[in-house]
């Protein structure tokens, strides 16, 4: 039976798409093509980590793959970017950097938050003068580096470090809703209609239950609005 | 208080069957609806990508028009081609009709595909080519393909989920009863709406 299950998941997921999106990697850069040394894969972890902290959670990731395998890079690059939830929640300042090496294709893919600032003109500029010159010549780092930084220059025209995430309101009107739950519960139970009470408090956990599992994934990753915006090169 | 019997066992179960049944009367009719309207925003991401690309359209004409002797005939074509588009527009309550949308859908890609023959064309003009204001035009064109070809998918994709729940017993008795209809889908292109890659 186990075994069937992982065929029809196996087949499911074949079907869906060729090229598996992989998990999202803790790290800023993920060099499946193995384009980069360890220490330049360093240097652009903490330039991207430094851009995160000063620019409100602006996440970049840069992901590299040896082959497309067919597979268009704008469907893949927006397939990750959304399973990747790259940015902050309700900002949506994410952004993916897609080089696939053999395809010689690179794609840069700009989170809803972001295209007014890098519009469409602005990636594909980047790309043809700075990332495709520098990858042809096999200059992988160079490229990224330097496209990273004009990025960053961007994204600080609009995202500041001045602004602290807001508390959500929302949490003190629940944490009231609870306490106000509880307190009849207990009246209830007080006041010797135990069986009421019980189905109440049941009531209870099971929305909290569905609250509690809702706000865990709104915190992991929390942005992910990819609409197609950016642009793809060769080279 | 009341005598013994007042409120008999069979009056309480059958409350609370009625109870149970109104409650998922309306918890279906809630997802109904919302559903509904996720359709309607996808619905709206849609046109206004579409919108997008025909705004983008007269700055394009402005400067390939000032290139000396540029082919007369691709361009007239996206003229035109966008001037059909204008006309055809889809209401969001018109959407449960494939033909209508099928129309709509019909148009744009002939201006997507006009689009796609003057892009071809625009390859043999190295001074366009050349043209930095001209280039990132190109890039925000086919930028806006793509935002279609997404805003399309996730269309089809909300309008699945809709259907399918629509279908499923026994909430298809309800879906009559509040007056819910399937929606219609975007059909695969023949490749002729293809964003088309372009090299500088």
């Amino acid at each position: 039976m186990k075994k069937l299950i992982v065929a029809i998941l196996f087949f499911m997921n074949l079907a869906v798409q060729a090229l598996t999106i992989p998990d999202k990697p803790t790290a800023r850069v993920m060099d499946l093509a193995h384009v980069l040394s360890a220490s330049q894969q360093q240097e652009l972890i903490n330039k991207i980590d430094n851009i995160y902290t000063k620019t409100q959670g602006s996440e970049i990731e840069i992901l590299t793959i040896d082959s497309l395998e067919g597979q268009a890079i704008d469907e893949f690059a927006i397939q990750t970017a959304r399973k990747w939830q790259l940015g902050a929640k309700g900002k949506d300042n994410g952004i993916l950097i897609v080089v696939s090496k053999l395809n010689k294709q690179s794609r840069i893919e700009v989170g809803y938050g972001l295209e007014g600032i890098i519009p469409d003109g602005f990636v594909g500029t980047l790309q043809r003068q700075v990332l495709a010159p520098n990858f042809a010549s096999g200059n992988y780092y160079q490229g990224l580096n330097l496209t990273v930084d004009k990025l960053a220059q961007q994204i600080s025209k609009e995202f500041t470090a001045k602004a602290k995430v807001t508390p959500q309101d929302d949490d003190l009107l629940w944490w009231i809703i609870i306490g106000t739950s509880i307190g009849i519960i207990l009246l209830l139970f007080i006041t010797g209609h135990g069986d009421i009470a019980m189905t109440l408090f049941y009531l209870l956990l099971s929305i909290l239950g569905n609250r509690g599992s809702r706000s865990k994934k709104d915190d992991i990753g929390g942005g992910g609005g990819f609409g197609g915006g950016g642009s793809s090169s060769k080279w | 208080m009341y005598k013994k019997g007042f409120i008999s066992a069979k009056a309480i179960i059958a409350l609370v069957v009625i109870g149970v049944i109104m409650f998922y009367g309306i918890a279906s009719y809630n997802s109904l609806a919302s559903q509904n309207q996720s359709v309607m925003s996808s619905w709206a991401q849609v046109q206004n990508q579409y919108q997008r690309r025909m705004d983008l359209i007269p700055n394009l004409v402005n400067i390939v028009k000032g290139e000396a002797n540029f082919e007369k005939s691709t361009l007239t074509d996206v003229i035109n081609a966008r001037a059909k588009a204008t006309q055809v527009t889809l209401s969001p309550e018109l959407l449960n009709d494939q033909a209508k949308l099928q129309q709509f859908q019909q148009t744009q890609n002939q201006l997507g595909s006009s689009l796609s023959r003057l892009m071809v064309t625009v390859e043999k003009y190295p001074d366009l080519k050349s043209n930095q204001q001209f280039a990132q035009l190109m890039d925000e064109l086919a930028g806006t393909e793509n935002r279609i070809a997404v805003s399309r998918r996730d269309f089809n994709n909300t309008v699945q989920q809709y259907n399918t729940s629509l279908v499923i017993f026994p909430r298809n008795i309800l879906a009559n009863i509040f007056n819910f209809k399937t929606k219609a889908y975007f059909q695969a292109d023949d490749g002729a709406n293809k964003a088309p890659v372009i090299n500088f």
